[in-house]
């Protein structure tokens, strides 16, 4: 029976919360993980598995120190990811913070750089939903409490 | 695009990018396929995406489709981190369905396109790891947006309805599925099993009205869109919607202490569908209504509930989707790459003949 690879990504998935952030015992989440590798895996399958399972038990790699660019375009993200107006006015501000973005990154150092750039994917997504919309963007809102 | 060019399904980056596409679609449940197997290069300034009106996917040449080289870059990790990541951003937004509109349920608002980039940021971050692993991209890195946005946003709502019963993992799992307008309706559906399990009756009329009640008080007028508001703010939001959500859980609880027989009363997020589901009840059920009392308008609800729980789609739709929170949906739709873990066993051209 071959590996049930989204099953056993979900499970480790679940494992690495529980153990990072709810002090859950490495052990026997470990033990759990294995149950679900059969006897017969394939060996690419077996390596990816056992891989994951010994990953659990390394300590979370350090957070990242990132430099005053990396903050000044996170800054930028977030107003334009609250931007208000009209629809024309919320797509100009969702450009523009891309285009800030991708210039501070350009001056970021080559580490750096791609996760700064990386900021604009949800931006750009966003902006692409306003021009050409899934469904009517004057739907109204629903109830707030 | 003008400057689009489209990549030949022969080359060595499409093979590349299909392989990973479909390792992608392995790893969690999904309910489509909606790419139509053409990708197309940009050289503009932008990662890419995909185009739900064409079924095209483009990305950017010199962001993305250059790292797709089939192993580890020593030279340029982090570039080639966020290229894979791209890549797993891209491909959960194809397995996952989009509108709901004859759901009660469904919240077609600003707030779920917000969800919609969260979850699949969220999916991206959580699967990363596992992912490139599998691929062949071992030890590469990405980091958990800490700024003000759609993953904080929808990371913050997953911590307030998670629970034993129906877990973050269970949640992201729906998640990826979709449909995006119905994803509010599974946070939902979490805060109902993990906190009022033995509280709400299990008839649909009283479910789907809870999670409508429940659905208020997440989508707070300020998330996600949060105008004009600090970063402290955006803090503060979640504090709000934590205490409404705590507060309306408090509130059913009680109702169904002194009246267990009559649903919680809501309004539809999704007014319309709500009225037309009322409509179209056959008459045989209209006169189960009649007799029943508080039955009455709630059987084109339950109709939707037991979509929900089962994992089907809106019955408009339901031919481009297939159930989903089972296991033996993944792939569907798409035929499987064999041995796609080994950039030299994928097949080049198309490999979505059953595409929509």
């Amino acid at each position: 029976m071959p590996l049930d690879v989204a099953k056993f990504n979900s499970a480790f998935s679940g494992a690495r919360y529980r153990v990072r952030k709810e002090a859950g015992d490495v052990g026997e989440e470990q033990v759990r993980l294995r149950e679900l590798i059969p006897d017969d895996a394939s060996a690419e399958d077996r390596e990816w598995a056992v891989s994951l399972v010994e990953l659990l038990a390394e300590p979370p790699p350090p957070p990242r120190e990132w430099s005053e660019l990396y903050h000044e375009a996170g800054q930028i993200h977030a107003s334009a990811y609250r931007a208000g107006g009209t629809v024309e006015e919320q797509i100009a501000a969702l450009e523009e913070a891309r285009h800030k973005i991708w210039n501070i990154a350009d001056r970021a150092t080559k580490e750096e750089g791609p996760h700064i750039r990386a900021m604009t994917r949800v931006l750009e997504h966003l902006e692409d939903e306003l021009r050409d919309p899934t469904w009517p963007l004057d739907d109204p809102r629903p109830p707030t409490s | 695009m003008g400057d689009d060019r489209l990549v030949p399904r022969d080359s060595a980056v499409y093979r590349e990018f299909v392989r990973l596409y479909q390792l992608v679609r392995e790893m969690r449940p999904i309910s489509v396929d909606r790419w139509n197997g053409d990708l197309y290069a940009t050289d503009s300034q932008r990662w890419g995406g995909f185009d739900p009106r064409t079924g095209r996917i483009r990305l950017s040449d010199d962001r993305v489709l250059r790292h797709l080289t089939g192993s580890r870059s020593e030279a340029d990790p982090d570039a080639q981190a966020e290229a894979l990541a791209t890549v797993l951003h891209e491909s959960t937004h194809t397995g996952m369905e989009t509108d709901a509109p004859t759901e009660p349920n469904a919240v077609r608002s600003t707030h779920s396109r917000g969800l919609m980039e969260g979850f699949a940021e969220l999916r991206t971050f959580e699967d990363f790891d596992a992912f490139t692993r599998r691929a062949g991209y071992p030890g590469l890195r990405v980091y958990e947006a800490k700024y003000p946005g759609a993953y904080a946003a929808t990371e913050s709502l997953m911590t307030q309805v998670e629970g034993a019963r129906l877990s973050r993992d269970a949640i992201l799992n729906a998640g990826t599925q979709g449909p995006v307008a119905m994803h509010f309706d599974q946070l939902a559906e979490a805060v109902v099993r993990n906190r009022l399990g033995e509280v709400v009756p299990g008839r649909g009329v009283d479910r789907v009205r809870v999670r409508a009640a429940l659905i208020a008080t997440m989508t707070h007028e300020h998330w996600p869109t949060l105008p004009d508001r600090s970063a402290e703010t955006g803090q503060a939001v979640a504090e709000d919607i934590r205490r409404a959500l705590n507060a309306k859980v408090d509130e059913i609880r009680r109702h169904y202490r002194a009246n267990p027989t009559r649903p919680f009363p809501a309004d539809s997020p999704n007014a319309e569908a709500a009225r037309t589901a009322v409509r179209e009840v056959p008459a045989a059920t209209a006169e189960a209504r009649n007799a029943g009392g508080e039955e009455r308008s709630a059987v084109g609800e339950e109709r939707g509930e037991m979509r929900f729980l089962s994992g089907q789609a809106p019955a408009a739709q339901a031919t481009r989707l297939v159930p989903a929170l089972g296991d033996g949906s993944r792939g569907a739709g798409a035929v499987r790459v064999p041995g796609a873990r080994r950039a030299s066993a994928a097949r080049p051209g198309p490999t979505h003949p059953g595409r929509q």
